[in-house]
């Protein structure tokens, strides 16, 4: 019975251990590395995020996977063959917000739509774009100063990544926080209201 | 033997530029100008094998192999372009910019928010954070050093400004704030009844520059306030359309800088 009680309180202080590491911040990108849980919770960890996965799942809250970018494929999926040696848990939104939801979050429906434009077009071109053709496309919308601080505030949050030729592809935010294939299908769906 | 020699150096002069064409064309697909299957990889390889036997030095070896080099860089980009056609990601760029074009800004959001799942993230001092901040504070100049670099120089005393000086340097007005909107607003649903379009630089532009900021000021809180709008032209020129009454705009508003500099003003009134 203590021997229960005891096994209780260390898988519970665990939790709230793994909660700790994934929810605050500590350095550029939120979450934590797969080494890192590892580190701080021993070999078991992944039985602790299913855990910790099943508590947030009532908040609607989930516990998320990515592959880090360096053993990544262009689209986000993982690369064949060099394993998934570097991922990062994350812990996310389960469901989505509503578009009130999302203002009161501090979003500007005009990003919103920019980024889902931007997405969906680097999509389309197979996870990479030329800077400019996606400046020119945003810039019919959104005019073309607002189209350049866009792709700068795109870049800056994660949710794209500039290389020095000037090409943009999808970031690890972008990976990380959308339904690539529901934004797809929803925009090819999507008529004009 | 002279005379076998000088086609060839022609031969190999236009092969290094043909293998220079294709590395060339390989780099644009590479990075994304062309499709990948605008390259016939097959007649590329043609001219590789026409002068391979003809290469003698090393750099003509260097450029068949970086040619080939690139090829099969090409050839990964075509077979990645099948898989990811195949895929349901798929979908043609030149229909989405169509249907990008047709959708409203409203429209693209809500469809974004329904397949967007945001991270949980919890904003805190970190160590990183601190050890910037510090670095900051440390660079930083004191106060006198920063305003000597300004060269502001000595600043006066405070002092009482009489009504009629104040007038005179346009930091008040005797007319209200509100009456010089209306004022404006009024002159601008007239113009706009008469010849059914208001051009904003020639209803901006006055005798006087003090003048016409004053009016480009009055437009901006116009524009702002939801009594006109502009409209931008794709011939780069800017239209304001005054409404009867003012209208609370549902969508949100974008900020649009107007540069109204002293020289465009000049080249405006030795024009006029």
């Amino acid at each position: 019975m203590e021997t229960e009680s005891v096994g209780k309180r260390f898988y519970a202080d665990k939790l709230k251990q793994a909660a700790h590491l994934l929810l605050f911040k500590r350095g550029k990108m939120p979450g934590a590395k797969d080494w890192e849980l590892k580190m701080k919770l021993g070999r078991n960890y992944e039985e602790v995020m299913n855990q910790l996965n099943v508590v947030l799942g009532d908040l609607d809250l989930e516990v998320r996977k990515i592959i880090e970018e360096s053993v990544s494929g262009p689209m986000g999926f993982p690369s064949t063959g060099r394993g998934e040696t570097e991922a990062r848990f994350l812990v996310g939104l389960k469901g989505s917000l509503t578009l009130r939801e999302a203002r009161m979050c501090g979003w500007r429906i005009d990003n919103l739509s920019a980024l889902s434009v931007a997405i969906s077009y680097l999509i389309s071109k197979q996870g990479k774009a030329p800077r400019k053709d996606v400046e020119k496309l945003l810039a019919y919308k959104f005019g073309r100063w607002r189209a350049m601080t866009l792709v700068d505030v795109f870049i800056r949050s994660g949710y794209l990544n500039e290389d020095e030729t000037g090409l943009l592809s999808l970031g690890w935010r972008t990976r990380a926080e959308v339904d690539l294939k529901s934004l797809m299908t929803l925009v090819l769906e999507a008529r004009p209201s | 033997m002279e005379n076998k020699h000088k086609p060839e150096r022609v031969h190999l002069s236009a092969g290094r530029r043909e293998l220079l064409d294709i590395v060339k064309t390989c780099r644009a697909v590479e990075n994304r100008e062309f499709n990948p299957f605008l390259l016939d990889v097959r007649r590329a390889i043609e001219i590789l094998r026409q002068y391979f036997p003809y290469w003698k030095d090393l750099d003509d070896y260097c450029l068949d192999a970086q040619t080939l080099n690139e090829l099969s860089k090409v050839i990964k980009l075509q077979n990645t372009q099948l898989r990811f056609q195949s895929s349901s990601l798929y979908a043609d760029p030149e229909f989405l910019e169509r249907k990008f074009e047709r959708l409203s800004v409203k429209r693209l959001a809500e469809i974004f928010v329904k397949c967007w799942h945001p991270t949980v993230e919890l904003e805190q001092l970190t160590l990183t954070a601190v050890e910037e901040a510090l670095e900051y504070w440390r660079n930083l100049l004191p106060v006198e050093e920063r305003f000597r670099r300004l060269q502001l120089g000595r600043s006066s005393q405070p002092q009482a400004l009489e009504m009629a000086e104040a007038l005179r340097l346009g930091v008040t007005s005797t007319e209200g704030f509100m009456k010089m909107l209306d004022k404006v607003w009024s002159e601008m649903k007239k113009e706009y009844s008469k010849s059914g379009e208001v051009d904003y630089w020639e209803f901006t532009l006055r005798d006087s520059y003090s003048e016409t900021l004053r009016r480009a000021y009055l437009i901006s809180f116009l524009l702002t306030y939801g009594y006109a709008r502009m409209l931008l032209k794709k011939n780069g020129r800017m239209l304001l359309e005054p409404y009867e009454a003012q209208r609370v705009e549902d969508r949100q508003l974008v900020s649009f800088p107007i540069s109204i500099g002293m020289e465009r003003w000049k080249e405006w009134k030795q024009k006029a």
